[in-house]
């Protein structure tokens, strides 16, 4: 995909956002609407304009939420498509997706999400940290924000940016996840990252902090993963002058995945990243 | 500790009863009748104006409050499912069955966050080394016949692997051999073959696991992550079986690298001899 695409698709997605928060409160106006309109306020033909009224709200929800739960579904479809490598077919059912009209958020979060993921797979960076920022910016907010999209939206922007080399970009997507309280799933997705934000940065006494809490956690991740955020550790620790700890750590790298296969840069994005995630 | 008693208790009071008007469901349905029939008729149920303006906000409110409350019960649901794995994921027992004990005391719904639910009560179990309490279990989790499907097969590799440590051989090999010839995703597969290996080293037949050591130990590696230690634990015991000390005390080394000999001793005491014969790898953290 163009980065011109992307930008085009992005419109369209916000445009799609807007109009499902607009169904939302149209939605709760009618529904208020009909009841101070109801019982016996006003003339007598009031109570049956408020029945009008929501048998029309009714209906006209019940289309909308059809069509979303068919955009829900091939979402989902996209989201599995990714996650088993068939990039192509991914791409194509998940713009359609965010090109289908759907008042359901969380379908069109998780169908730009996805798209970022894949976009950032490709190598398409610049484009990815866009997607990001953009379901970063809807999944937010008192009402109508989806907490859990938004730590992980945060997550994957801090990835996009360090891929771009932009520390200051990562820790201004990572660092108010430091005061949440994080799933399990969560902290596994913030350790490579963080890690590569400290080495990055030259905080290594950071990175060497708490150092078997961060293995404990290495050892829940798949072997690709655990053995890049190994060998991030090792760097670490050889960078402070603990040289039986990086050895031991190097060791066990080479044990989870052959180390050839990662990347040699801390900044760059390591085995599935940010890949999967969703599922 | 989870006792029979307690798993049986749990299982009953997280069983959603399949009625086909549930207490809830009649509760909304005679809310939703007297809201229509408010908003029809104001004056059906009183006379008075102030009852017939208040009388429809009020049965509104009541339904938005039960579905609000609804829908916080499954959100809490969901938080304390995830909160339970995340501690059975960092071995923080005691964290998981407290979680897990809490949320399995009231009915669950949908079916498959009460299979997953069971599940982890599960596990718990078999940590505790509660072997029957983990088969009950298990095998109420593969009668529900709604589970989502990689939960049924998660339950029948758990499975076997208690009827395993329960010496109920002839069942357990039957179950093993049925799932080796299944069609299994590689991840899934890798847990056959950890369970079909440790059957091997159990029963002694350590010709067999040492002849495929190398396939297995290549599966285990890619698919298992740190969990391939176990395998490379039951390796070592088969090739120690064996006479092959060198390749024995290589594997051990190696199994000890990726998980603490303690722990890889309580969870296979099969391999308490290696243990104590080879040396393991020392931990710096």
């Amino acid at each position: 995909m163009s980065e011109q695409e992307v930008a085009s698709l992005l419109r369209l997605f916000r445009w799609r956002m807007r109009f499902a928060d607009a169904v939302r409160w149209l939605m709760v106006a009618a529904l208020l609407a009909a009841f101070v309109l109801a019982g016996p306020m006003g003339a007598a033909a009031l109570p049956n304009l408020a029945m009008l009224i929501l048998s029309a709200v009714l209906v006209a929800g019940l289309v909308l939420v059809i069509g979303s739960v068919r955009a829900a579904r091939a979402a989902h479809e996209g989201a599995i498509l990714l996650s088993v490598g068939r990039r192509e077919e991914a791409q194509e059912t998940l713009v359609n997706v965010i090109k289908r009209l759907s008042v359901f958020r969380s379908t069109l979060l998780v169908a730009c999400q996805q798209l970022g993921t894949l976009l950032r797979a490709q190598g398409n960076q610049t484009a990815a940290r866009d997607v990001f920022r953009a379901v970063l910016k809807y999944s937010g907010g008192r009402f109508g924000g989806v907490p859990s999209f938004h730590t992980t939206a945060r997550l994957m922007l801090a990835d996009a940016e360090l891929a771009l080399g932009n520390l200051a970009g990562a820790y201004e997507a990572f660092q108010p996840v430091y005061g949440a309280t994080l799933s399990v799933q969560d902290r596994l997705l913030l350790l490579p990252i963080e890690l590569r934000y400290l080495l990055a940065a030259g905080h290594t006494a950071e990175a060497v902090a708490n150092l078997r809490d961060k293995v404990r956690y290495a050892e829940l991740m798949d072997a690709p993963r655990a053995a890049w955020v190994h060998m991030l550790l090792a760097e670490a620790c050889r960078r402070e002058g603990l040289e039986r700890q990086a050895e031991f750590l190097c060791r066990r790298a080479a044990l989870y995945h052959d180390v050839t296969e990662l990347p040699a840069s801390p900044t760059a994005g390591g085995p599935g990243s940010i890949e999967g995630v969703m599922e | 500790m989870i006792s029979l008693e307690t798993a049986r208790e749990l299982m009953e009071r997280s069983r959603t009863r399949a009625t086909w008007l549930s207490r809830q469901t009649f509760w909304l349905l005679l809310l939703g009748i007297v809201l229509g029939g408010l908003l029809a008729s104001p004056g059906w149920l009183s006379g008075s104006r102030f009852v017939q303006v208040l009388l429809p906000q009020f049965v509104l409110i009541c339904i938005i409050l039960w579905v609000y409350s609804r829908t916080q019960r499954q959100r809490r649901i969901a938080a304390m499912v995830s909160a339970a794995w995340g501690a059975i994921q960092l071995k923080d027992w005691t964290q998981a069955e407290a979680v897990i004990t809490k949320l399995l005391r009231r009915p669950i719904q949908p079916v498959f966050v009460r299979a997953q639910s069971l599940m982890a009560l599960a596990a718990v179990a078999e940590n505790q080394k509660q072997y029957d309490v983990s088969q009950h279990i298990l095998e109420t989790v593969l009668q529900e016949p709604n589970a989502d499907a990689s939960v049924l097969y998660a339950a029948r590799v758990a499975l076997a692997g208690t009827l395993l440590r329960n010496s109920q051989l002839t069942d357990a090999v039957s179950m093993i051999d049925k799932l080796v010839r299944m069609e299994l995703p590689p991840a899934l597969r890798a847990q056959v073959e950890l369970l079909n290996l440790f059957r091997l080293v159990l029963m002694g037949q350590t010709q067999e696991a040492v002849a495929g050591a190398e396939e297995r130990r290549a599966l285990f590696r890619r698919h298992l992550s740190t969990r391939a230690g176990y395998g490379y634990a039951l390796l070592s015991a088969a090739f120690d079986r064996s006479g092959q000390t060198d390749r024995a005390a290589e594997l051990w080394r190696d199994a000890t690298l990726l998980i603490r000999p303690a722990e890889i001793v309580d969870r296979f005491g099969e391999v308490r001899s290696v243990a104590a014969k080879y040396p393991s790898t020392e931990w710096p953290l």
